[in-house]
């Protein structure tokens, strides 16, 4: 691995790092999708930063803008029809979103790398992986073939696919799932990344398989200090490997903590309504207790706060007033809504808890 | 990725409002083309010209009083003017009037091939698609080889056999031609729906064959189907011409744009608007059809919606 | 031949069985060429599966991708030709009827399929969907009867009656799946075969469709053989669970056996590798992380399927396959060294 001098490290695109600031820190950023039919408000004000050596968890279901705003970061958003209509997008303090389109792409892959769900749709299917891999030190670091190659064979090694030195001139199709996961984390970590945006990395994976790509994702983070953003749905990947997560709903977080008070003590009724909806497979239990409804039209989303229709304690206010993030006693915590000690207290009294 | 799904379109309402804002839209997929279509302007522009044309071939009277048979010799091969918008043929018939009557032949000639070489592959294309197996492997290898006959050549060849060359004639010829192209998209398309899952739930229900055939995977096959027949009338209508102007399509006196390019081929230095006027109105009605098509593509394929 | 275990350390008292699996098999050739196609080689995707459904239970089939749950499912409901074996239903052999037979039996078996986007006929109404069951089984119902029972079973699955001339892609995804619940329902079934049907859906959306198959179960006294990938939906709505790796059932048992007791290490690592939901739990601590990927059904393993990726496996499992039978366990497991209830 060709490490990058400490010195470059504190320079993005050029321009100096601000000292102390987070690797990455989202700030109020809002995504629409102009179409036909109407205007799609994708994120709506979501905020959250990240740190070194930290996982932060993206948690939410499909129309959250889970995957939109982690697009918006990566600046890879289709335009039009999407556009970033406000908000803030930092690296080590250094605005993104104002960055000419030359500069942000040295940032994009070099300082911050993101991996999909699809594996076999994100790879190209006519190149070998060792090609695509080595691309990325073609591009970046004007390496040669040979160099690119042997880089990739590396790199194969580190994420532990087997006989990579055999395996580097095979093509996309030749490899399982799982193997395929792996060839995208090898080329996102290609170019050692600060940040590792990873949107739905297991989804389409078997459950064993998921276990290896997780223990994978969360060994070289620890080999690398890199910050890491686990977009998902699934609230026990999170629970395993996140340290803080963001609870989304509707473009906009509704809860942030670290991630034994969400669980434990869950401050959103949304949250509630999540943990309340899962099955366990080490616990028996009588009947699930799901959330009413289903998830808004993100063209017509409801006035107030956003769950409203759906929240066993809706009020009068909740229809009117979009909830400010309130803090909580805990580090970093916060609710958006309105009657959040109203609604733990009666969750605490009816024991209903994880 | 789940994301993406609600940004393209496909909106999850909560219960109570679903009520409110979908109240007025219960409408098919059918419903929402049409909506999708008529708003439109190349739809519309390519609808309308097809209208005039099809009433053009129905009744030429309503274009023109005067008789596209009535030449007098005396008045032959005259430029444009008031009398004759589109000047006299080397016979002295009127030319606007034979562009009219013109438009009969070429429509007819047109919706008849599509017509049939459909029939021929929603058929071919059900039961080679739908059953698979040896009778699928039969019918699409003979689709294969026939797809290999180029059709102005095929069309030479066969048409040169005939000594009386009318329709009927040409539009068999372009049918037997024709109908392999088709019945391939048919049958790609019945194979593509037949793998969804409300075709197993029928067939989970005991429904029969036919019944799976008409009333689940035809209406969900057709929108690739029904797009390329409509290019079709404009590309069989081009043909016909071809085979006309090679001599080996329509014979005088029937009245035809081919024909009359046909003829109008030796005077085109002396006499340009012989050819101009079938020429324009042929491309016109070819285009229309060819736009129309593609119209059609766009509102009916859900994923460009 | 398995004889099906005396459910022991269970006091649930099982109905009587109300179909029957033996040996069933399904092997799709791999064929090459053109016009003259020949075979060269076969895939295993069901090998030799058997259990029984119990009157008014569920019983889950789990496991990975490519393990053989849907094509068993699929075969079960002749959606496949069966390779060998029989499916017996009310004392006949569903894999030897006629086409007559089977449409009546079609009437007593019914399915709800993964993906409620596919699973409905995007041009049909949701009314002409549910009573496309009675166009094709008139004997059933009366023809001016239909409409007040599709309505009927639309308020019976959760969904507003008035919505009955709208088309599937005015609906969201677990309306949808209430639809094609519905349409199941519409020829009163008494078994039920639901291939992931809640796999699609999001969370909070899955356990309203989970509490509502329950609720049906409940009321209507039906069989259910429920097919999903996750462990943990499976636990929660199923009697008995059958664990399958590479065509095979590995281990088949009440939920307790299995989930509690559990003897085949292939269950034990898919158990170990499924995240706690409590971010204390430690569980990866104890995971047993399992080597590479499953092999390929079309050349698997000798002997027993998961020795590959097993940290079990000894000479003996290369050889003779292991028999799905009681091993000093409480439930049948196909494994010669299980893991046994210190």
């Amino acid at each position: 691995m060709t490490q990058v001098p400490l010195q470059t490290r504190d320079l993005v695109a050029g321009k100096p790092a601000v000292p102390g600031a987070p690797l990455l820190s989202v700030e109020n950023i809002h995504v629409e999708f102009r179409l036909d039919f109407g205007t799609v408000k994708a994120v709506n004000g979501l905020t959250y930063h990240v740190n070194e050596r930290e996982t932060v968890a993206i948690l939410g279901e499909s129309g959250s803008g889970k995957s939109v705003s982690a697009q918006a970061v990566m600046g890879i958003i289709d335009s039009p029809p999407g556009f970033v209509t406000d908000g803030s997008v930092k690296f080590r303090g250094v605005e993104l979103l104002t960055m000419a389109e030359k500069e942000r792409r040295q940032v994009r892959g070099e300082r911050i790398a993101m991996i999909f769900q699809d594996a076999l749709t994100a790879l190209n299917p006519v190149f070998t992986v060792g090609w695509q891999i080595g691309e990325m030190f073609r591009e970046h670091h004007g390496s040669t073939k040979k160099e690119g190659l042997d880089a990739a064979v590396e790199l194969m090694d580190r994420v532990k696919i087997p006989l990579a030195r055999d395996r580097v001139n095979s093509y996309p199709h030749e490899f399982s799932g799982g193997m395929r996961q792996r060839v995208m984390i090898a080329m996102a970590l290609a170019l050692d990344p600060d940040v590792l945006i990873a949107d739905e990395p297991t989804t389409a994976l078997d459950v064993t398989v998921q276990a290896q790509i997780m223990q994978l994702l969360s060994d070289l983070q620890e080999e690398t200090g890199m910050g890491l953003i686990l977009i998902t749905h699934d609230l026990g990947v999170v629970a395993e490997v996140a340290d803080r997560v963001v609870v989304m709903y509707a473009g906009d977080s509704v809860e942030k903590g670290e991630i034994s008070d969400v669980y434990h003590n869950p401050a959103h009724p949304y949250t509630m309504g999540l943990m309340d909806s899962m099955p366990r497979h080490d616990v028996q239990k009588d009947r699930l207790n799901p959330i009413k409804g289903s998830p808004p039209d993100l063209m017509a989303i409801p006035a107030g706060c956003a769950f409203n229709p759906r929240c066993p304690y809706a009020q009068d206010i909740c229809r009117v007033e979009k909830p400010h993030l309130h803090e909580l006693g805990e580090a970093g915590r916060v609710s958006a809504c309105h009657f959040v000690e109203e609604v733990r207290d009666a969750r605490n009294r009816s024991g209903s808890r994880l | 990725m789940s994301d993406r799904v609600a940004i393209t379109g496909d909106i999850e309402l909560p219960d109570e409002h679903v009520d409110e804002a979908t109240e007025d839209r219960v409408a098919s997929l059918w419903g929402d083309a049409w909506r999708a279509l008529i708003r439109k302007p190349i739809f519309v522009i390519s609808a309308l010209l097809i209208l005039i044309m099809m009433v053009m071939a129905v009744f030429p009277g309503l274009f023109t009083s005067k008789d596209p048979r009535s030449c007098p010799l005396s008045e032959a091969l005259q430029t444009p003017s008031a009398e004759h918008w589109f000047g006299t043929d080397v016979q002295g018939c009127d030319y606007y009037a034979r562009t009219i009557y013109g438009a009969r032949v070429s429509i007819t000639i047109g919706l008849i091939v599509t017509t049939f070489a459909l029939t021929i592959a929603l058929v071919g294309g059900s039961i080679s698609g739908y059953y698979g197996g040896i009778v699928d492997t039969l019918i699409a290898r003979v689709t294969d080889m026939w797809f290999a006959i180029p059709t102005i050549l095929g069309g030479i060849v066969i048409l040169a056999l005939f000594q009386n060359r009318g329709v009927a004639q040409v539009s068999l010829v372009l049918i037997v031609l024709g109908w392999p192209t088709m019945l391939r998209l048919v049958r790609s398309s019945v194979i593509s729906v037949k793998e969804t899952e409300y075709v197993d739930s029928a067939r989970a229900l005991g429904a029969t064959d036919f019944r799976i055939i008409t009333r689940h995977i035809l209406p969900n096959s057709l929108a690739p189907v029904i797009v390329y027949a409509t290019i079709t009338v404009g590309v069989v209508i081009a043909a016909e011409a071809a085979l006309s102007f090679l001599n080996v399509g329509l014979q005088l006196p029937a009245i035809s744009w081919g024909l009359m390019i046909s003829t109008a081929q030796n005077r085109i230095l002396t006499s340009p608007h012989l050819l101009f006027f079938p020429g324009a109105v042929l491309s016109i009605t070819v285009f229309s059809f060819i736009l129309m098509g593609d119209a059609l593509r766009d509102a009916l394929d859900p994923k460009l919606r | 031949m398995l004889e099906t275990a005396p459910e022991a350390g269970s006091d649930k008292k099982l109905g009587e069985p109300i179909l029957t699996v033996n040996n069933l098999v399904k092997h799709y050739p791999i064929t090459q060429g053109i016009l003259f196609k020949r075979q060269i080689g076969t895939v295993k995707a069901s090998d030799d599966v058997s259990f029984e459904l119990h009157r008014g239970e569920t019983l889950g089939l789990v496991g990975e991708s490519g393990c053989g749950k849907t094509t068993t499912a699929r075969t079960i409901l002749r959606l496949e030709t069966p390779t060998s074996g029989s499916v017996i239903f009310r004392g006949k052999d569903i894999f030897k009827m006629s086409q007559k037979e089977l449409r009546e039996v079609r009437r007593e078996i019914q399915v709800i399929f993964q993906d409620p986007y596919a699973s409905l006929n995007p041009r049909m109404t949701v009314g002409d969907i549910v009573a496309e069951a009675w166009r094709i089984h008139p004997e059933v119902l009366a023809k001016e009867k239909q409409q007040a029972r599709t309505l009927e079973l639309l308020e019976m699955v959760g969904l507003n009656p008035d919505h009955i001339n709208r088309y599937p892609h005015q609906f969201s995804g677990g309306q949808r799946q209430r639809i094609g619940i519905a349409r199941a329902l519409a020829l009163n079934p008494s078994v039920i075969v639901a291939d992931e049907p809640v796999s699609a859906l999001d969370v909070s959306v899955q356990a309203q469709v989970v509490n509502l198959l329950e609720d049906l179960q409940a009321e209507l006294g039906l069989s259910y053989i429920f097919i999903a990938h996750d462990l943990s939906v499976i636990r929660h709505i199923c009697d008995r669970v059958a664990v399958m790796y590479l065509g095979k059932i590995v281990e088949i048992g009440d939920e307790i056996q299995v989930y509690e007791h559990t003897a085949h290490p292939y269950t034990k690592a898919l158990l170990s590798a499924v995240p706690a939901l409590d971010p204390n739990a430690k569980q990866v601590e104890h995971r047993i992380l399992l080597e590479g990927d499953v092999p390929s059904p079309a050349d698997p393993p000798s002997g027993c399927r998961f020795r590959t990726r097993c940290w079990k496996a000894q000479e003996i499992c290369a050889g003779e396959i292991p028999e799905l039978i009681l091993r000093d366990t409480d439930h049948p497991v196909a494994c010669y060294f299980p893991e046994r209830p210190a």
